[in-house]
């Protein structure tokens, strides 16, 4: 629903009941990834939005253009919190860790 | 006791689902609440992949249907107090409706109907792109029952403004800044007969994980547009300008056949429309031994955006010859239609068989895909190895 929407009382009231709480579901916790500098860094960003998976996912398309375009992505259509130096260690971290051609 | 954490290194989901997991590949199958152990494609948005086993009936379970989710945060809604509001600035009143004034005040139908995503097979591709990496799972047939999207939208009025009518449904993303999963739908398709809003699949009223209480159901259409968790429809005089019809979900001009979505296009880019002609073998997984001499069938579904399947043809040398596969009785212009094909058994050693769908256009199914950066339409003719032995 849009959120313009949610003052509208029938919207409101299922918002208040029902909203699941941003956090991780239930399995996600499991998923390590690979320990060199920049996880902590990339685990805390992405994980804001989705579940790790997806990195390991799409490491076999990936390069380190994609992986940048990827990122910019996050930040500029999905409104990642991201300074620029941590665009840059995930970047690194990425490149080097999960891409087909680093 | 397994620990989440055991289940998840796919250690011992043999010892739980010994047939299951060998039928998909080995990938790790997990259940989603209500779910029965399907693909786990990722936790968060849930993506989620019905395995080759849970498509060989004519309607896929309930509980193995496909989930597929873009935003994280999906609210679990009270039928009882949801209510789906129809509007919008070229829309003569607003409406609020409730799920009894869905079922006592408006005609219900049911119309039998492949949901497939868009991205399905977007894992076979090749070169491979990115995004969820679905096999042939993204996908499911279903009997789904509402009433039609038309009959809501002549009672809110329709004015001649009308250009796209807007669904958003109750899932929202974590962050504010992250475009909300909205999506349109050209006039004319919104007014077809066989749009429907509808709160049972197979009879039973739509999983949660499906889009309960309510979700858009468009026949022919790509699963993108069947909008779940519905809670606004609106009616605008505008081409809506949301990432998800502006920027996702789009295929270049002219590169696939299919009704074009006038409004949404431009000259390089155009929304995905129509499912494009298809098939899947079911019976057997790629590589599976069958006995010398032993009877076997081959068999599996066709479908396409709704004109109907009139042929489904199999070669086993390489596409220099095909002959026609049985056809089963049809459930619906909209839906799979099954084949089955008698493999012969008496000569040992490999048997590679590829399969192909006629459409009752004319549309027949590539030797070739056609590439796209987001990895949509893969309808490439499907080629298993079997081993005779």
């Amino acid at each position: 629903m849009k959120r313009m929407d949610r003052a509208l009382p029938a919207v409101s009231i299922l918002v208040l009941a029902c909203s699941a709480p941003f956090a991780a579901v239930a399995g996600e916790e499991a998923i390590t990834l690979t320990d060199a500098p920049g996880r902590d860094v990339t685990v805390a960003s992405c994980s804001i939005c989705h579940s790790l998976d997806y990195l390991p996912m799409n490491a076999p398309v990936m390069t380190r253009a994609t992986w940048e375009k990827s990122i910019h992505k996050m930040v500029d259509r999905f409104g990642a919190p991201l300074n620029a130096e941590n665009l840059q260690i995930i970047l690194d971290y990425l490149a080097l860790h999960y891409s087909a051609i680093p | 006791m397994l620990t989440r954490r055991e289940l998840l290194a796919g250690s011992l989901t043999a010892l739980l689902l010994p047939a299951e997991r060998a039928q998909s590949g080995g990938e790790a199958l997990l259940a989603l609440p209500g779910k029965r152990p399907l693909i786990k494609r990722t936790y968060r948005p849930p993506n989620y992949e019905t395995p080759l086993a849970d498509l060989r009936r004519a309607y896929t379970a309930n509980d193995a249907f496909f989930v597929r989710y873009h935003l994280a945060n999906i609210p679990t809604l009270d039928p009882r107090q949801w209510r789906l509001r129809v509007g919008g600035t070229s829309a003569a009143r607003a409406l609020e409706l409730s799920l009894a004034d869905l079922r006592h005040h408006y005609e219900q139908v049911t119309i039998a109907a492949v949901n497939q995503c868009a991205g399905n097979r977007r894992g076979l591709f090749t070169p491979r792109v990115p995004g969820v990496q679905w096999t042939h799972g993204a996908m499911g047939n279903a009997l789904w029952t509402g009433v039609r999207l038309r009959d809501l939208l002549r009672a809110a009025g329709i004015d001649g403004s009308a250009l796209e009518v807007v669904f958003d449904g109750a899932d929202t993303a974590l962050l504010p800044a992250t475009p909300d999963f909205i999506k349109s739908l050209p006039i004319d398709r919104a007014l077809d007969e066989n749009t429907l809003i509808a709160f049972e699949m197979n009879g039973q009223p739509l999983p949660h994980w499906n889009g309960a209480p309510a979700r858009l159901v468009v026949p022919g259409w790509a699963a993108t547009y069947w909008v779940k968790h519905l809670t606004d429809i609106r009616i605008e005089p505008k081409a809506f300008d949301g990432f998800w019809m502006k920027t996702a979900y789009r295929i270049p001009t002219g590169a696939f056949p299919g009704v074009r979505f006038l409004s949404q296009e431009t000259a390089e880019t155009t929304p995905v429309t129509e499912i494009q002609v298809n098939s899947l073998i079911t019976s057997h997984e790629q590589g599976a031994h069958l006995t010398l001499n032993r009877p076997a069938v081959l068999s599996g579904w066709a479908w396409d955006c709704g004109t109907g399947i009139s042929a489904v043809e199999i070669s086993t040398d390489a596409g220099q010859s095909w002959s026609p596969a049985t056809l089963e009785r049809e459930l619906g212009r909209f839906a799979w239609r099954g084949f089955r094909w008698p493999i012969d058994t008496q000569t040992r050693g490999p048997v590679n068989i590829l399969a192909r769908s006629v459409s009752r256009s004319g549309a027949r199914q590539p030797d070739k895909l056609t590439p796209n950066p987001s990895g949509y339409h893969h309808n490439l003719v499907q080629s298993v190895s079997l081993e005779i032995a």
